[in-house]
């Protein structure tokens, strides 16, 4: 009898205890799903195929300037993506800019990359050496050059070769081997 | 910053991470950074870790089959041949040799395990074994030269109740704890040459079906997936509450594990599992195994001193699924070998294990 009287208060206080754990708060989700860390990792990967020249940096030095259109859907994800990273021979690091108000197309003036989320409902700007990448626009009817295109499983991208070479841009060989390319 | 500061082993951690499979499930941030292009776009952004889907559907659903082989014996850490413990007349009798010897020994335990979520952490499970034992005897004994004794019957049930916390999504702590009941008999009986022939006596400790104690079963857990790979750590402990109605309990046993699975893009996940265990003596005894004079116990395995030690056992896993849709309905094999035995005393050697559980989560 001992032995049920021990285990009926081990029973309630077990049932008791995994009651009040189940009624804790969650735990955050992690802030970013997976499309969106995946579409973060190659749109810094992307800067590394384009063939930047001399002219479009102040100097050696200075970064290359990835510009997010709010609402930006990274958040600190793509920031601690690019941190302590820096490319090529001069070493350049890497700046991101979010862009809030939009006053004319002088605003995109300092980036070199520009993302415009699908959130956004700004029109596509085209400017010499300026790289547009969008996502779920398809690139044959609007002005960018890349677009993130995400099926079931895969983030996968399409290249506008009639827009890049518009606003001479050029890029790896071995990143349009990747792409989906299309020319309208 | 990720915690692989050494470049070559970035490379190699990336490697693995590249995912040939298409159930990979993404790291840190700089992880993702030292990916190629091609790798990114092979990552699958649906995938969640493998290792803790039982926490994805509502309810689940396994039988599984689990046989155990003995054969032949060991004192302590050495094997020894079944005529150095066989007492024949003429010969001295010790503590350590015995008129009657189970020479070779099978259990099979048919498990039916229901499992309910109740929330995202938690989630509760009730497991019904159904324990068979058979086991062929040689003695000294005129007329049992070698005879077999058979017990079948339900087991203890169990009520267990898992508690899961992500530490982050690809890894967590995962606890289990419950109550397992004296569902299973402890009276088995059998013909046994103890009082003659056509008379049943009392089988030992382990030819039982149930341990006659109210137990407790614990697990604690660390469930990392990196890549196509889960990993695991597991502490385990079984608990034997207080004394059964013979007036003894089974020892306790605790135990380490760790494991690995390798998860491909096809049906077939091997795996491999290392698992440490000790178990502490039998305290109390079953006075009806007990024979007058000298020496009381007819069998090694009557003595519950002669129970216990430590063990190492490693394990090849296969889990037979598909990936694709999260596993919902599997096949779980296991083939398990001794690789080290320190037990205590005269005791059965362990020969094999092996088990297959068929699943389904709805």
């Amino acid at each position: 009898m001992r032995n049920i009287y021990l285990l009926t208060t081990l029973l309630l206080c077990f049932l008791t205890g995994s009651v009040s754990y189940a009624e804790n708060p969650r735990v955050e989700p992690l802030e970013l799903n997976k499309e969106y860390q995946v579409k973060a990792a190659m749109l810094y990967k992307i800067s590394w195929f384009v063939r930047w020249e001399t002219g479009d940096f102040v100097d050696k030095k200075s970064p290359i300037n990835l510009c997010l259109l709010e609402p930006e859907p990274f958040g600190a994800f793509l920031d601690q993506i690019v941190e302590g990273r820096f490319f090529g021979k001069n070493k350049r690091p890497i700046s991101i800019t979010r862009i809030d108000q939009i006053e004319d197309q002088n605003s995109f003036n300092a980036c070199h990359v520009l993302f415009i989320p699908k959130a956004s409902n700004v029109s596509v700007p085209s400017l010499p050496g300026l790289l547009v990448v969008t996502e779920d626009r398809p690139v044959t009817t609007s002005q960018a050059h890349i677009n993130f295109v995400t099926n079931n499983k895969h983030v996968t991208f399409e290249v506008n070769m009639n827009n890049l070479n518009k606003n001479n841009i050029r890029i790896s060989s071995k990143f349009l081997k990747l792409a989906h390319v299309v020319r309208n | 910053m990720s915690c692989w500061g050494n470049n070559k082993y970035k490379k190699l951690i990336a490697s693995l991470y590249l995912s040939i499979s298409t159930c990979s499930v993404l790291a840190t941030p700089s992880d993702l950074a030292d990916l190629s292009m091609q790798d990114l776009m092979r990552l699958n952004i649906n995938d969640k870790p493998l290792s803790y889907d039982g926490f994805r559907e509502r309810w689940s659903v396994e039988y599984s089959y689990r046989q155990l082989r003995l054969d032949g014996y060991q004192m302590d850490d050495n094997s020894v041949g079944l005529m150095d413990i066989l007492f024949t007349p003429g010969e001295v009798r010790t503590d350590r040799n015995f008129p009657v010897v189970p020479n070779k020994s099978t259990q099979e335990v048919h498990s039916f395990d229901l499992g309910y979520r109740v929330n995202d952490k938690l989630k509760l499970s009730l497991v019904v074994p159904f324990v068979r034992q058979d086991t062929d005897h040689i003695s000294s004994v005129m007329g049992f030269y070698d005879f077999n004794v058979a017990s079948s019957g339900i087991g203890d049930i169990s009520v267990l109740s898992t508690w899961y916390t992500p530490i982050n999504d690809h890894s967590a702590w995962q606890i289990t704890g419950g109550i397992s009941f004296p569902t299973g008999s402890i009276d088995e009986k059998g013909d046994t040459p103890r009082n003659g022939a056509g008379t049943l006596e009392q089988l030992p400790f382990t030819k039982q079906l149930g341990t006659g104690t109210w137990d407790i079963p614990l697990s604690f857990s660390y469930l990392r997936h990196y890549g196509s790979w889960d990993f695991g750590t597991q502490l385990t402990a079984r608990i034997h509450l207080g004394k059964n109605d013979r007036d003894y309990h089974l020892g306790n046993r605790y135990g380490i594990n760790i494991w690995a699975q390798y998860f491909t893009s096809s049906y077939f996940h091997p795996g491999v599992r290392l698992a440490w265990q000790h178990i502490d003596p039998i305290d109390g005894t079953d006075v009806d195994l007990l024979m007058t004079g000298q020496f009381p116990f007819s069998n090694a395995i009557s003595n519950p001193a002669f129970f216990g030690g430590d063990n190492m056992n490693l394990s090849l896993l296969l889990k037979v699924c598909n990936a694709e849709t999260n596993c919902k309905k599997y096949a779980d094999l296991e083939f398990t070998k001794p690789v080290y035995r320190n037990m205590t005393g005269v005791q059965p050697k362990e020969d094999y294990q092996f088990s297959i559980s068929f699943g389904l989560k709805f």
